[in-house]
């Protein structure tokens, strides 16, 4: 576990918030959490919960309505594409093929933003892309290819170099594996969690499948109908969850196989 | 609800046996599957019996798709050819007219896809759409409406006036996916195709929609071809199950056998995969995350071809090619090693 020491500020507070949208301004209500340096916090929920909506609200997509959002202890400003909160908080996509230009080349795509975040000529961008995909686990040939022709996995690594090119705070991982094979979750969950160790990333994680809930965090947070039911460890809410909502996600996780052994 | 599954899995085996003299429904055998010169599925034999579901797993890739698509003969039209027998209730389909093969699929086969904004058309409702699948499969038109309607709470969809008025893109992902089911029964088939039909899809609703499909296929007695890259849902829903990779059947068998004792090195290699197993293992635990991907078509060696990612590789993988062979009860491996062999190491 990261230090977790309590004299530093949370990467990411949220008190009291309810947001929304036009028709329906109670998306989410009465959400809390922290997230400390170096924790990774898991989210889960069915699809309508809230659970894109509170993202929308972390990232400075959406105002909130009521409540506080503070980055490392600042407010989101002006929501406009200046603000200097945009670089510290980070976005993995759910859907690694629609979340990549096609057209453009794995280093394209990644040097991008680090032209966009620090200003770098283009080749340097371009070197710092290369230096990051492989740090990211990405293959050598598959640098220089065109997204259009990676893997999903391959696709899920460049959005993660993506995210980490302006040195976020804290990354907000929004079903990253959920369109992925087993093996290539695996690999990309475990990448997560080496970013976790070596540079100390926050992560808020957000899935609704319970055994990756399980494998990533020890904190987390169940969300149904726009407020938190369930808050707190991991391991005591899957040994004996409370609420009916969080019962029927744990008898929902497909084939407990732990018996095969 | 896994009890309900498991309850009504242990009846209907008793019923799937009792069907078993009655012979096969589908019989596969010898499926080669190419592009031009590019083999893409390699001689994968499988059967079903009536009422029986199997489970097609294996990395994206591996064929499966291909091995459900040629099943159906729609391959051709994707510029693939498929050599081989694929027989249907006794009548080997590569030699049916194509009317009979059209009239055959729909009616006798039914097909799930997997992904539901591409199979609808956007810009029908989803009432028109439902409504001119079951008038082509020869509904009298006076009783279209009730049909639709029919196979809607078949598939448990309530606010049926919304669905029917509503645009595809205006449902849900489950909601939508409940309307390819719902579209793949129509026409009372005796085997249902369907390619994962709800990877993508909340764990929730894919718990609801697959104990849907459970309960379909006893309520019509109809056989399952399921394609998913999940093996806990092929535990949970199949009664047997067939592992690919590159093309290639690596083990297949009972469900129970399979899982209980899982043979070749890529099976254990999905199942060590899988978030559950590392918190099995116990806290603190990383993943055994399977490195590498599966060798493009055309790249195969000689041998088996999952070698070059296999922990137990040794000279006599890529000696020469390895044939299935049978275990005991029913389980197939293609591997050089003795089923439990190794096992401890992804155990």
């Amino acid at each position: 576990m990261p230090d977790g020491s309590s004299a530093r500020a949370p990467v990411l507070e949220v008190r009291g918030l309810r947001a929304g949208y036009g028709t329906a301004p109670d998306t989410i209500r009465d959400v809390s959490l922290s997230i400390e340096p170096g924790q990774i916090v898991g989210l889960v929920g069915e699809s309508g919960c809230g659970k894109s909506t509170l993202a929308k609200v972390v990232l400075g997509l959406l105002r909130p309505r009521e409540g506080d959002v503070l980055v490392d202890g600042r407010r989101w400003g002006d929501r406009s594409s200046r603000d200097p909160l945009r670089s510290c908080v980070q976005m993995v996509f759910q859907d690694p093929y629609a979340s990549l230009n096609p057209k453009l080349t794995a280093a394209e795509t990644v040097a991008d933003s680090f032209r966009r975040w620090k200003g770098s000529s283009r080749r340097d961008a371009l070197d710092e892309a290369r230096r990051l995909l492989d740090r990211v686990g990405l293959p050598r040939t598959a640098i220089d290819a065109r997204a259009e022709r990676l893997s999903g996995g391959q696709c899920q690594r460049v959005g993660v170099a993506r995210a980490l090119a302006c040195e976020p705070r804290l990354l907000v991982a929004d079903e990253p594996t959920s369109s992925l094979d087993v093996s290539v979750q695996a690999q990309i969950l475990n990448l997560l969690l080496e970013l976790q160790e070596g540079m100390g990333m926050s992560m808020l994680l957000i899935s609704h499948d319970l055994s990756v809930i399980r494998y990533m965090t020890s904190e987390a947070m169940v969300m149904s109908g726009g407020a938190v039911v369930e808050h707190g460890s991991t391991a005591a809410m899957l040994r004996q969850p409370r609420h009916p909502y969080t019962r029927t996600l744990v008898e929902s996780i497909p084939g407990q196989v732990a018996d095969w052994a | 609800m896994t009890s309900h599954l498991m309850e009504s899995e242990n009846s209907r085996m008793a019923q799937a046996e009792g069907k078993s003299e009655r012979g096969r429904l589908l019989e596969v055998k010898d499926l080669n599957v190419t592009a031009g010169p590019l083999e893409l599925v390699t001689s994968v034999d499988f059967q079903l019996r009536r009422g029986e579901r199997l489970g097609l797993v294996g990395e994206t890739g591996s064929g499966k798709s291909l091995t459900c698509r040629a099943v159906m003969g729609a391959l051709e039209r994707k510029g693939l050819s498929a050599t081989g027998s694929v027989t249907f209730d006794g009548v080997d389909m590569a030699r049916m007219a194509p009317a009979a093969k059209r009239k055959l699929l729909g009616r006798e086969i039914g097909f799930v896809p997997q992904s539901s904004l591409n199979s609808l058309n956007p810009v029908m409702r989803v009432g028109r759409q439902l409504a001119e699948a079951v008038e082509h499969l020869g509904c009298p038109r006076r009783d279209v409406d009730a049909r639709v309607r029919e196979l809607l709470a078949a598939v448990e969809l309530r606010d049926v006036e919304r669905v029917l008025r509503a645009y595809p893109h205006q449902l849900s992902g489950g909601m939508r996916q409940r309307v390819m089911i719902a579209l793949g029964i129509a026409g009372r088939p005796q085997l249902l195709v369907a390619d994962e039909p709800t990877t993508a899809l909340d764990v929730t609703v894919q718990r609801r929609l697959l104990t849907l499909l459970v309960e379909l296929c006893d309520a019509e007695g109809m056989a399952l071809l399921l394609v998913t890259h999940d093996l806990g849902v092929v535990q949970e829903v199949c009664d047997s199950v067939l592992v690919m990779y590159a093309g290639q059947a690596m083990e297949s068998g009972p469900v129970k056998e399979v899982f209980a004792r899982p043979s070749h090195p890529y099976t254990r290699a999905l199942l060590a995969a899988r978030p559950s197993s590392a918190s099995a293992a116990g806290a603190g635990a990383r993943l055994l995350g399977l490195p590498g991907r599966p060798p493009a078509p055309g790249t195969w060696d000689v041998g088996c071809r999952f070698a070059p990612r296999c922990e137990l590789r040794v000279d006599a993988c890529t000696a020469g090619s390895i044939d299935l062979r049978a275990e005991d009860d029913g389980h197939l491996l293609r591997c050089v090693h003795a089923s439990g062999e190794g096992r401890s190491r992804h155990a």
